[in-house]
């Protein structure tokens, strides 16, 4: 009795007390805060100090800085259905409500511009009185990373001239120091991908913070730069991987500081710099002889690449005409490839990464009588001895040819890789696991492109051979020729040995030593309905996932570049489909290289008879979610002939 | 019909509320309950006592319970999407009380685990914040203003650009 008597007066007493907004639970009021727009969500910020915690945890979690008309990522999604493509501004509208997102929408027009102008102004304003604000952010997503400095070019080009307030935006990121970028959890840049450099895909989460510059932006090496990386007494120390990129066709000369360089020697161990032109290579040289001069020791490095430009840039000239006509032979710069050898510790590199992007090679054809570009043969003899210095641990050479390199060298694919093979001595690679050669443009597109072609054979592009003693002297050069005919017999001997197939006289036998079980890591595939043989898994592939299936305006190998290179590559294959083809009378489908070609016949009056022939097959498009066997079942209008 | 067992709810006051089963389990707390303690089906009135719920609230929770006793809910994990979904008209109407009336009812909700009606009042309550100022704000629902004026302005300018959204 006395129970329920103190229980009625409790009761009465809550009921006496009005329950007031502030008295739900928090768990409730976060669910109500996360009902409002983000407009509301500021307002019950300033409403109180309570409320004001719980809203501000909601907002400044996403950035999204978009332009007009292009695709964005969507929240979920599988790799080809990731994007989406707006049209106008009100398309954006389920964005905006969103408290977490910003929007920074710049198109192509300046009245867009300039709205999104002010936008940007009053982001940096926040930003720069409130840096915590930045811890916040836990995801920035955006077009590619001109997010920065905006579209500026777009304004030059359209001569509009307000260049001194955009620059003060710049220059106001640039309060943004790079210990706040170190706690953004994932910087998204997307596309972002270029012709010679790697778009800036992932930065603080493996330690990494790259260095980008676009376009105008060579000054912002020399300002953001300048200032926040080389200048920087002290960099955040997770930072072990740093990528200089320059892409702009200005030539900028910048001083670097002794401690820029006592940075890259103490800290960081995987150093990249890429450009579009030869201002890595100045760079590259000026720290070299700073090494020289003996400012520091000499870097010790577990990954280095490099690109090498020569020639004008073609990629922010609009026309071809228009490059030979400003071509300037005197501005050729060819590295001497030794100073590698004086700048790095050589014999400590574990990887080693050669980009060769030269485009001087055609234009030579016009002015000179030596048109072949050379770099990639005096980058072997330059470091032919650094590189075989006992010991050294080198374990992944990569050399690759990009970009104009691969369509414009007169001589050919199949000849530049004679000529690489003759170069290069196997006894180098001693310990050496993989060679990694690449003639295609390493942009996204193209990426998809060697995906889907997965450019290798013996006739070139990528081939990644697995050596097999790590002490073990191969014969590098057969190695490699031989290498895809090997499998191909291989396949061929176990495949039709298992079916009995009559036709079927193989050279099984002369290769004892590359059972298909030696290549079982990589090699998956098996003619599994006797009618189809796939080899497209014997090497492996890129990811996947980080392949974005259009192109972006960033690119700048042009579509004919890449057309060139498939046919190219169907050009070269014809023999073996033409042996394929012969020899195998059941077949309709056969994949080379992910070249996909399709058997078809016609009836031919002339001899009488039904001539059977390869039709290659080429969607630069084709989707890579599909499950495996969807591909077997490909139908003809489905793809669009090469 | 009379034979088939109830559920009687109990509120805090003693207000006894008898209800179809499949009424009473809209709410995810009593379903569990009836599971756990009843697992081979009601064979009597079973009786739950809800503690914290006042009579005239939990008349309003069952009334809801009623009218919706039909309506299959998806069952969402999808938080973003759940937001998103607009009230429906009825729920809108019923939820039309005061505000302590709507606090208590999402407060039962909370405890009932109702999740349709949580997030029906929960976004009633997004409602009324709508298009106000924060002064407009704190007078709606009481809430005093402890901030001193500088903490203020630069709250507001570190908010200006996400203002616009």
């Amino acid at each position: 009795m006395g129970i329920s008597n103190r229980r009625q007066k409790q009761d009465a007493r809550v009921t006496e007390r009005k329950t007031l907004f502030l008295d739900l639970p928090e768990h409730i009021i976060t669910y109500i805060v996360d009902c409002c727009r983000q407009r509301e969500v500021c307002q019950l910020s300033l409403t109180c100090k309570n409320l004001n915690q719980v809203a501000t945890n909601k907002l400044y979690r996403h950035l999204y800085f978009i332009e007009l008309n292009r695709r964005i990522p969507t929240q979920r999604g599988q790799s080809s259905s990731r994007y989406e493509v707006y049209h106008d501004r009100d398309r954006h509208e389920h964005l905006r409500q969103k408290w977490t997102t910003v929007l920074l929408s710049y198109g192509h027009d300046l009245y867009s511009f300039a709205e999104s102008e002010t936008q940007a102004h009053r982001l940096l304003r926040s930003l720069k009185e409130n840096r915590r604000l930045f811890l916040k952010i836990k995801f920035i997503y955006t077009t590619d990373f001109q997010f920065l400095m905006f579209n500026f070019k777009t304004c030059f080009t359209n001569e509009y001239h307000s260049g001194y307030r955009k620059l003060q935006i710049f220059s106001k990121i640039q309060f943004i120091s790079v210990d706040s970028l170190a706690h953004i959890f994932d910087l998204v840049c997307h596309p972002g991908g270029d012709s010679l450099g790697r778009g800036l895909v992932h930065s603080s989460v493996s330690g990494g913070v790259s260095l980008c510059a676009t376009n105008h932006e060579t000054k912002f090496i020399q300002s953001f730069g300048h200032h926040r990386f080389i200048n920087k007494p002290m960099w955040p120390p997770q930072l072990k991987e740093l990528m200089i990129l320059y892409n702009s066709t200005e030539m900028i000369e910048f001083p670097i500081p002794p401690s820029f360089l006592k940075i890259l020697q103490q800290q960081i161990r995987k150093l990249s710099i890429l450009s579009m032109h030869k201002l890595g290579l100045k760079v590259f040289e000026k720290l070299a002889s700073m090494v020289a001069a003996g400012d520091t020791q000499k870097l010790w490095l577990d990954a280095f690449a490099i690109s090498h430009v020569h020639g004008n840039s073609r990629c922010l000239k609009t026309s071809f005409l228009e490059d030979i006509f400003h071509y300037e032979a005197e501005k050729e710069m060819s590295l001497d490839f030794s100073l590698l050898d004086t700048m790095i510790d050589v014999p400590e590199l574990q990887e080693l990464e050669l980009r060769i992007g030269c485009n001087h090679c055609y234009k030579r054809e016009e002015f000179d009588e030596n048109p072949e570009c050379l770099c990639i043969e005096s980058f072997f003899k330059d470091l032919g001895v650094a590189l075989t210095k006992d010991p050294n641990k080198l374990e992944r050479l990569a050399v690759m040819k990009v970009c104009d390199n691969v369509v414009y060298n007169t001589t050919g694919l199949a000849t530049f890789k004679e000529s690489l093979i003759s170069i290069f001595q196997p006894s180098i690679c001693s310990n050496l696991k993989y060679l990694y050669l690449n003639l295609n443009c390493d942009c996204y597109h193209c990426q998809l492109t060697k995906l889907k072609l997965n450019l290798l054979t013996r006739h070139d592009e990528t081939i990644e051979v697995s050596l097999y003693g790590r002490n073990q002297i191969v014969d590098f050069a057969e190695r490699i020729f031989d290498h895809f005919s090997i499998i191909l017999s291989v396949i061929k001997a176990s495949d039709f040995h298992k079916n009995h197939h009559p036709d079927f006289t193989g050279s099984y036998n002369e290769y004892t030593d590359y059972t298909p079980h030696a290549y079982s890591k990589s090699y998956t595939s098996k003619a599994s309905n006797g009618d189809v043989i796939t080899l497209h898994n014997i090497f492996r592939h890129h990811e996947v996932e980080q392949m974005f299936p259009y192109k972006h305006p960033k690119c700048y190998c042009k579509k004919n570049d890449l057309r060139l290179i498939i046919t190219m590559l169907v050009h070269e294959l014809r023999h073996d489909v033409e042996y394929f083809v012969d020899k195998l009378p059941k077949l309709k489908v056969l994949i080379l290289n992910e070249i996909y070609f399709e058997v078809q016949s016609y009836f031919d009056e002339l001899i009488g008879e039904t001539v059977k022939f390869g039709e290659a097959v080429c969607d630069n498009y084709y989707d890579f979610s599909k499950p495996e066997t969807s591909r077997f079942s490909l139908n003809s209008d489905s793809l669009n002939s090469v | 019909m009379s034979d088939t067992p109830k559920v009687i709810i109990v509120s805090s006051d003693n207000g006894k509320f008898p209800v179809e089963q499949k009424v009473a389990e809209k709410s995810v707390l009593i379903k569990k309950m009836i599971e756990d303690l009843a697992p081979n089906g009601l064979e009597e009135d079973f009786e739950i006592p809800t503690p914290n719920v006042r009579s005239n609230v939990l008349k309003a929770v069952l009334e809801w319970c009623e009218h919706h006793k039909d309506t299959e809910f998806p069952d969402e994990d999808d938080d973003d999407t759940r937001k998103i979904t607009p009230v429906d008209d009825w729920d809108k109407n019923f939820l039309q009380v005061d505000q302590e009336m709507l606090y208590e009812i999402i407060l039962a909700a909370n405890y009932l685990n109702i999740r349709p009606l949580l997030d029906a009042g929960c976004k009633v309550v997004a409602e009324m914040i709508r298009g106000k100022s924060p002064e407009e704000i704190r007078k709606t629902f009481n809430i005093v203003n402890d901030f001193s004026p500088e903490e203020e302005a630069a709250i507001k300018r570190e908010n200006e650009w996400a203002e616009d959204r």
